[in-house]
């Protein structure tokens, strides 16, 4: 009868230790990102809202100046007979070439990057293949990451890198994550330092790419870690598993041993804490007791 | 330390002035390299924002991590030194009952202590240093090496990496940060907790500050050690 | 015939030339536009339309703005050629205008509510959006709450087909009938959700989106206690139960004031008032501060039974502070969503299936069922010398232990039966694991949850009208005491 009682007492100890300290490394491990949904809802609408329109960097353009007669010759707009009508995304009705006229550098960078790349291959295909895809699995144009409407002109380097985060979000959400666990992106992106890098300041602007190859990713990170040996393109900056045909069998086992190394930590953390948590607040209760019955 | 002296009142001096500074500056530098540290980790949150903020951005942060870092650890090699003097010029016992050291005993007190808690046996006779204690500093001791070398990890990943495989930064990181979240949960409250704010205690426990005690403190929670000073000869004077 | 005739019939022929020509042209000109076939003729009131005049965004925020989007969308969305295909089948996406115009949103733009339509591909992804207008907590609030996973339309709209949508967890619109047919939902007109049989949509007999197969009462107040609950009292057995309570407090009442009061023995109206003038006179004075501390160490933190046993105290909080927690949380949450009602943290605490709520009813619910068996054990098993058990004793922590015992299975049910995702799922730390035990028994749960339900409920009213009787008299006894009795120690 007395063995049952002391293991029942473990038994409640145990459970309300890892319960307490459940909720405190869950609370602890908990943190919210501070990039706002900014899922732009006018993009690729049919109205354009002329307030923020004016206040952008193409503000003063007239609508001819980018689209066109859009009545001319033989086409009218818009057109219910044209196999496109109401189905085909807005970024791929659009004749991105235009940009071109102003923006040279940055179109022909994009073209010798991997996006392009990646349009390419989809143009190829017969249509109906990549169609049904959802807008964040399609290859991007300059019009899925850019705003033509609303892009501000001037932004800071942190503004800009804030926007550009959450624009690599909304296709690369796996590796966006990472990167804001990481250092670069708590820095970045949290506090605001200018020195820190962006999506971009590794994996390019407009010629994307996507640093799989350690000799490419050296250089990169040679960019603001001059001193960096070869050993230092093996910090592995994304550990997701999410697209896994990108990982070779080298990130994947690094990537595994960080993951177990992470989850017996947070398994001895909890022990410990909860041990000695839990020891310190009997002793507290029988502390009490004996002072309540000194005073009595 | 071994050095007392019998005043009127009856204060006994358990720590010297060195160890007194050492456990202000271990204490301050600790708190520092808390709040720093867990700005950066949190960065997402209010507080952390306001916090990085106040002292001038990500770098300044950095900074004073580092800063602190330094301070922690030179207290760490003083001590080191320290108890090389004890050892060789004071010829003390730095395995003995009456030291820091961890002994079987501190087993055997730890279940009676907690046989105490359920009712069941009486308090230990504890020497100069409870288990308690001697965990919270060997958790110390362990901790701030291992925050350290991973810390030196993260600071010079460049050289480091030279050495190691890249993906070793990362463990150390994560190594970092669970060490970070162990020692900080222990120290802020059960540290606190077991020294200040026992209701045997409460509210604060002023020994370390000042070095002194008296004696029916001294009986009622070190008595082994009052016994050793009581029934020893005077080695040090 | 004169000159005059022939005029006139001159006259008459080049008019109808005219008029043939005219059409001929008009004709000749929309059969070449047909080939094209744009929306809107390029020409309005005479003008070449310009790209603003469509590419706007209008202020749907004024009247004329919700109009403008409106026609903007009607001028498609009124003709019968407006059609979709799904699955080679023909199904109309028309508006009928007037459903608009004489309903409650005739001023509402389209786009106000359908915010993710107008664009190319001409699809919504989120359909249309009713809380950007509507908080949901209003006072349909406790209808509300038990629904917080069903979107507005498929109870609003007067379409009857319902499906649970297994991506967003939520019930919705079906896209299909019940032949299997996809349907349009273009039919604007609202549902009388008044209606006494409205409620069968749902539940009902063999319905595919987990709702339970029986219509369930709001959760009477008298389930304040744990749960946030609704000021109704939600059916005859709680009117019953509330009954005997109500008796119960004045039997007990009746018996105090049977004794003598400050001298008084024969008179119960001076009785009476020579106790509440005490009462206001001992809370309304400087003695309202020790007895607030009464209030803090003795009633809640128990601190004399901490004096008395470590482990009594321990087994008594395991079950009383859980219970008193959640009280608080209830009341708590019952004013933020009465004044609240639009603030995310009346969602967070009435939302069953959210983060924190879920955990913490959990926790409190498993923390309360550990100190009853415990202390059932202690009764039953270890029997300590001091301990004397009476039937009274076991009937209490027979009540609570059932209570809570029924509410873990009714929400593994309610879990298993919605099919909640495991990712929302876990937070409910119990209730998870019992919804993964309970579905390996082939059982109907939309047909046994009722019963759950109401098993729960019944053994809860039961408590409730016990209260006064048993033991348990004991939390409103043993607070009274200490207080009346704080200064003697």
């Amino acid at each position: 009868m007395v063995k049952l009682e002391d293991w029942l007492q473990k038994a409640k100890r145990l459970t309300l230790r890892a319960l307490f300290c459940g909720l405190f490394v869950t609370a602890l491990l908990n943190t919210q990102s501070p990039l706002a949904a900014t899922a732009p809802s006018e993009e690729g609408g049919w109205f354009v809202n002329m307030g923020h329109f004016a206040a952008s960097a193409h503000g003063t353009f007239s609508c001819e100046d980018c689209h066109g007669n859009m009545n001319q010759g033989k086409t009218m707009h818009p057109d219910s007979n044209a196999p496109t009508f109401l189905h085909a995304d807005a970024n791929r009705l659009y004749d991105y070439k235009r940009c071109k006229a102003c923006h040279k550098p940055s179109y022909e960078q994009y073209l010798s990057g991997a996006h392009a790349n990646a349009l390419k291959k989809e143009q190829k295909e017969p249509s109906g293949k990549y169609d049904k895809l959802p807008e964040n699995k399609k290859a991007p144009t300059c019009g899925s990451c850019h705003s033509a409407h609303y892009a501000k002109a001037h932004l800071s380097r942190v503004e800009m890198g804030r926007q550009t985060v959450s624009v690599c979000a909304a296709c690369h959400p796996a590796q966006a994550a990472t990167y804001l666990e990481n250092y670069h992106g708590k820095a970045a992106v949290n506090l605001g330092d200018k020195n820190a890098a962006f999506c971009t300041d590794c994996h390019g602007a407009h010629r994307c790419v996507s640093l799989k190859d350690k000799e490419a990713a050296l250089n990169a990170c040679r960019r603001c870690h001059p001193e960096a040996k070869e050993g230092f393109a093996q910090v592995v900056i994304h550990p997701t598993t999410q697209d896994p045909s990108e990982m070779n069998n080298e990130k994947r086992s690094h990537v595994a041993l960080i993951r177990v190394v992470t989850v017996l930590m947070a398994i001895l953390a909890i022990l410990i804490v909860g041990f000695f948590y839990g020891h310190s607040f009997v002793w507290i209760l029988r502390e009490l007791h004996e002072r309540l019955r000194k005073h009595k | 330390m071994k050095t007392l002296e019998k005043q009127q009142t009856e204060t006994l001096i358990r720590f010297s002035p060195l160890q007194r500074m050492l456990h202000l500056v271990v204490m301050i530098g600790f708190t520092g390299l808390a709040i720093t540290g867990f700005s950066l980790k949190f960065s997402a949150q209010w507080w952390a924002h306001g916090f990085a903020w106040l002292v001038g951005g990500a770098g300044h942060l950095a900074y004073l991590h580092r800063f602190f870092a330094m301070v922690t650890y030179a207290c760490v090699v003083v001590h080191i030194l320290w108890l090389f003097y004890f050892k060789l010029a004071l010829k003390g016992s730095i395995t003995g009952p009456q030291s820091i050291f961890p002994r079987v005993q501190d087993i055997k007190d730890m279940f009676q202590h907690m046989g105490y808690f359920f009712g069941r046996r009486g308090i230990p006779t504890f020497n100069r240093f409870t288990y308690w204690e001697k965990f919270d500093y060997l958790a110390l001791f362990l901790g701030m090496n291992t925050m350290g070398l991973t810390g030196l990890f993260l600071w010079f990943p460049e050289f480091f990496s030279t050495l190691l495989p890249g993906y070793f930064i990362n463990l150390a990181q994560v190594l970092h940060l669970y060490e970070a979240i162990i020692a900080v949960a222990l120290k802020f409250v059960v540290h606190i907790v077991t020294t200040h704010l026992r209701p045997e205690v409460f509210p604060v426990e002023k020994t370390i500050f000042t070095g002194r005690t008296t004696r029916e403190k001294m009986m009622h929670e070190h008595p082994g050690e009052l016994e050793n000073m009581e029934g020893m000869t005077w080695e040090n004077e | 015939m004169g000159k005059r005739v022939i005029q006139r019939f001159n006259h008459l022929i080049m008019c109808l030339i005219l008029c043939l020509a005219s059409l001929l042209s008009i004709s000749i000109w929309t059969g070449e536009a047909n080939a094209t076939n744009p929306m809107m003729p390029p020409l309005l009131e005479g003008k070449q339309r310009d790209c603003l005049d469509c590419h706007r965004h209008p202020n749907v925020e004024t009247n004329a703005g919700a109009f403008a989007s409106q026609s903007f969308c009607l001028e498609c969305h009124q003709e019968e050629t407006c059609i979709k295909i799904v699955n080679k089948n023909k199904v109309s996406m028309k508006v009928d205008p007037e459903e608009i115009r004489k309903g409650r949103h005739a001023f509402v733009g389209c786009i106000s509510c359908h915010e993710d339509v107008a664009r190319s591909p001409h699809q919504s992804e989120k359909g249309a959006q009713c809380l950007r207008c509507h908080p949901f907590h209003n006072e349909g609030g406790d209808i509300h709450s038990p629904h917080l996973r069903v979107r507005c339309q498929a109870c609003h709209s007067v379409s009857k087909f319902v499906s649970l949508d297994k991506k967003t967890n939520r019930v919705r619109l079906a896209h299909v009938n019940d032949k299997g047919m996809p349907i349009g939902l273009t039919d604007h007109r609202l549902e009388n959700t008044n209606r006494d049989d409205f409620c069968v949509r749902c539940h009902t007999q063999g319905n595919k989106v987990g709702a339970a197969h029986a219509v369930l009462p709001s959760k009477s107040i008298l389930c304040m206690m744990c749960h946030n609950a609704s000021l109704t009292m939600g059916g005859p057995v709680f009117w019953v139960a509330l009954i005997l309570f109500a008796l119960g407090v004045l039997i007990t009442l009746h018996f105090w004031f049977q004794g003598s009061v400050q001298g008084e023995e024969k008179n119960l109206h001076r009785k009476i008032a020579l106790a509440s003038d005490g009462l206001w006179g001992t809370i309304f004075s400087r003695d309202f501060f020790p007895l607030l501390k009464t209030i803090l160490l003795d009633v809640i933190l128990q601190r004399r039974l901490l004096q008395e046993s470590v482990k009594r105290w321990f087994i008594h909080s395991l079950i009383f502070l859980p219970i008193l927690f959640r009280f608080l949380l209830s009341v708590f949450t019952y004013f933020v969503s009465r004044i609240g009602s639009e603030s995310s943290l009346a969602l967070v605490l009435i939302d069953k299936n959210g983060g924190f709520t879920a955990f913490v009813n959990d926790l409190c619910g498993i923390l309360i069922l550990i100190g009853i068996v415990v202390a059932a054990v202690q009764r039953i098993f270890i029997k300590p010398s001091h301990v004397i058990s009476e039937s009274r004793d076991n009937i209490a922590l027979l009540l609570i232990g059932v209570l809570i015992f029924l509410g873990f299975l009714a929400e593994g049910a309610r879990i298993l039966m919605t099919q909640l995702p495991p990712e929302i799922g876990y937070y409910s730390f119990i209730g998870y694991p019992v919804s993964r035990l309970l579905s390996s028994m082939e059982i109907q749960w939309t047909a046994v949850y009722p019963y759950l339900w109401w098993g729960h409920a019944v053994v809860g009213a039961i408590f409730v009208a016990y209260l006064p009787f048993g033991k348990m008299r004991h939390i409103f006894n043993t607070p009274l005491t200490l207080l009346l009795n704080y200064k003697m120690k």
